[in-house]
């Protein structure tokens, strides 16, 4: 059967789309556009960051290295911008796909109808992975053309790598999301909590090399398997990509369960 | 169970933590009617509506539709039913004919050419885009929703709201069609006129409970007429007392006031020694039988 509620679900977005075009492929724009004047003082920031005091650097910096090109594209572009703008994006649409209609009281439209419920919120969370995909698109494609301005070299296989792991990421926060959402009815808790569990696990991985207890429960954090095998490098690490997988499932699997025979506030 | 019944339940109980949504309801509406489900707001209307559709779960007892649990069957079920909800919510970007469209693809069986026929009836442009659209346009797309895919049950959660009077007499005549045709209805409702105007039978709904279910005429003939009778001369009060379903009777010199439950016939012929001046009653309307269904009920309280 044609999945219709997916279909809607995207064609709603097709404005915000348009913006995240323009929006993503801007950034892009002016992070090649400053790449060659980051490039000329590469030692000094390198060396400023070397200052940082160790805690601070873990926690806001990262593993970072702007004399390389990649490392440049590493950490700016995927350790930083992308990740918060992926996030933002599949919190917003997990949340707003059962809780976020519940809300605004259209769920009957989809409800009073002879579409199961498992179906719909298995619809919705096609129609997350589809503006994921979509957003990962245009930032694959907007860095390959981007790149060969300014005289940087990643192979794309590479390029795909790094988004698929930053694909997952997302999917598996936007999932949380639309549990939250499936099981609370409630689109602020399921953003809410949702942020702050991404704050958290975000904290674990970026303060695990410096805190003994937080580097035994690294491995639990999304964020070191974002960039678990360093993607943009070696390609994926397969460990890590189950593990998205798995939690993504999971996720899937509760929403579905706590959404079939909730009461619904509408 | 009734085979004819297309909606029945039995001892049905909702609560919403330990407040009552609806109380051991029992209820059929059978197949072919026009059941009109009366009550204020608040009374539990919606909450049976959306124990119906399997939005909640009963917290006791039991309930089927065309003879299957909606809990188990909710989709079997829904195919065959229209639903018009109590508040309008829509995706508000879409024009009209992009959400029906939508909403027709989640339903079977929907005949394009019959939206048109029914939204050039109902008065509607199709093209705006909803949120556009004012409270009684939204209405008339939720209309067209519940009726396009020719559904066996309509289920209609106060379905005039906003419907200037015209387009309210378009809609009766709409109902009487499709039901003509086969269809059951449901609808609550706490315009009492529209009841009384497409509704065969009708059950008084009261703080989650089911007060009463009786065919429209009966509840007419229990129904209580205010009188204006103006004498010649002055009358006492007692001599009107003591006459059978008379009661709130005030005399004022030559002008008595009262109010008469079922036959006028006992009034009529105990005034009849007296020169009557002027009678004036008004058609007893179902606004005045459940008005006096409650005040009873407070009484007896």
């Amino acid at each position: 059967m044609w999945p219709k509620i997916l279909i809607q679900s995207l064609k709603t977005q097709r404005k915000s789309f348009i913006f995240w075009i323009v929006g993503l492929v801007g950034l892009i724009a002016l992070y090649m556009a400053i790449y060659p004047s980051v490039q000329e003082s590469a030692q000094a920031l390198n060396e400023y960051i070397e200052k940082m005091p160790e805690a601070f650097r873990a926690a806001f910096i990262g593993e970072s290295d702007y004399a390389s090109p990649v490392g440049y594209i590493s950490s700016e572009v995927y350790t930083q911008m992308l990740p918060l703008l992926f996030l933002f994006y599949a919190i917003g649409v997990g949340s707003s796909a059962i809780a976020g209609e519940e809300e605004k009281g259209t769920l009957d439209i989809l409800l009073a109808t002879p579409i199961r419920r498992s179906r719909v919120v298995l619809e919705k969370w096609g129609a997350l992975i589809g503006g994921l995909l979509f957003l990962s698109v245009v930032v694959v494609l907007g860095l390959f053309v981007g790149i060969k301005f300014v005289d940087i070299t990643i192979a794309l296989d590479k390029l795909i790598a790094v988004t698929l792991s930053l694909f997952l990421l997302s999917l598996s926060f936007g999932t949380l999301a639309l549990l939250i959402g499936s099981f609370t009815g409630s689109k602020g808790i399921a953003i809410g909590l949702t942020t702050a569990v991404a704050v958290l696990t975000f904290f674990i991985n970026a303060l695990a090399p410096i805190v003994d207890f937080l580097e035994k429960i690294q491995k639990i954090s999304p964020f070191y398997h974002y960039t678990a095998n360093n993607p943009i490098v070696n390609g994926l690490d397969w460990v890590s990509v189950f593990f998205f997988a798995c939690i993504s499932l999971v996720f899937l699997i509760l929403s579905i369960v706590a959404f079939r025979k909730r009461d619904l506030m509408i | 169970m009734d085979s004819s019944s297309v909606i029945e339940t039995s001892k049905l109980t909702k609560y919403y933590g330990k407040q009552v949504g609806v109380m051991d309801l029992d209820l059929a509406v059978h197949e072919g009617e026009v059941f009109g489900y009366l009550g204020p707001n608040g009374a539990g209307k919606s909450t049976t509506i959306k124990l119906l559709l399997n939005f909640i779960n009963p917290t006791g007892g039991s309930m089927t539709v065309f003879g299957k649990d909606p809990q188990k069957q909710s989709t079997s079920i829904l195919g065959d039913i229209g639903y018009i909800p109590g508040e309008i919510h829509m995706y508000d970007t879409l024009s009209g004919k992009d959400h029906l469209k939508f909403q027709a693809s989640l339903q079977s069986g929907v005949d394009w050419k019959y939206v048109k026929k029914l939204a050039t009836r109902l008065q509607v442009d199709l093209n705006k885009p909803i949120r556009s659209l004012s409270h009684g346009n939204k209405q008339k797309i939720a209309i067209i929703a519940a009726f396009m895919h020719e559904p066996k049950l309509l289920i209609l959660d106060e379905p005039t709201t906003g419907l200037d009077p015209l387009i309210q007499r378009e809609f009766y005549d709409l109902v009487s069609e499709v039901n003509q045709a086969g269809s059951t209805f449901f609808i609550s409702s706490h315009v009492l006129p529209e009841i009384e105007r497409m509704c065969h039978r009708v059950g008084i709904l009261k703080e989650g409970r089911l007060m009463v279910t009786e065919e429209i005429e009966t509840l007419k003939k229990r129904a209580v007429r205010s009188l204006e009778i103006q004498f010649t001369k002055e009358v006492k009060a007692s001599d009107l007392q003591g006459i059978k379903g008379i009661r709130e009777l005030q005399v004022e010199e030559n002008i008595a006031h009262c109010k008469v439950e079922g036959s006028l016939d006992p009034l009529i012929k105990k005034i009849s020694k007296y020169e009557v001046l002027n009678l004036i009653t008004q058609e007893a309307d179902l606004e005045q039988v459940f008005l006096d269904y409650y005040k009873k009920d407070k009484n007896v309280a």
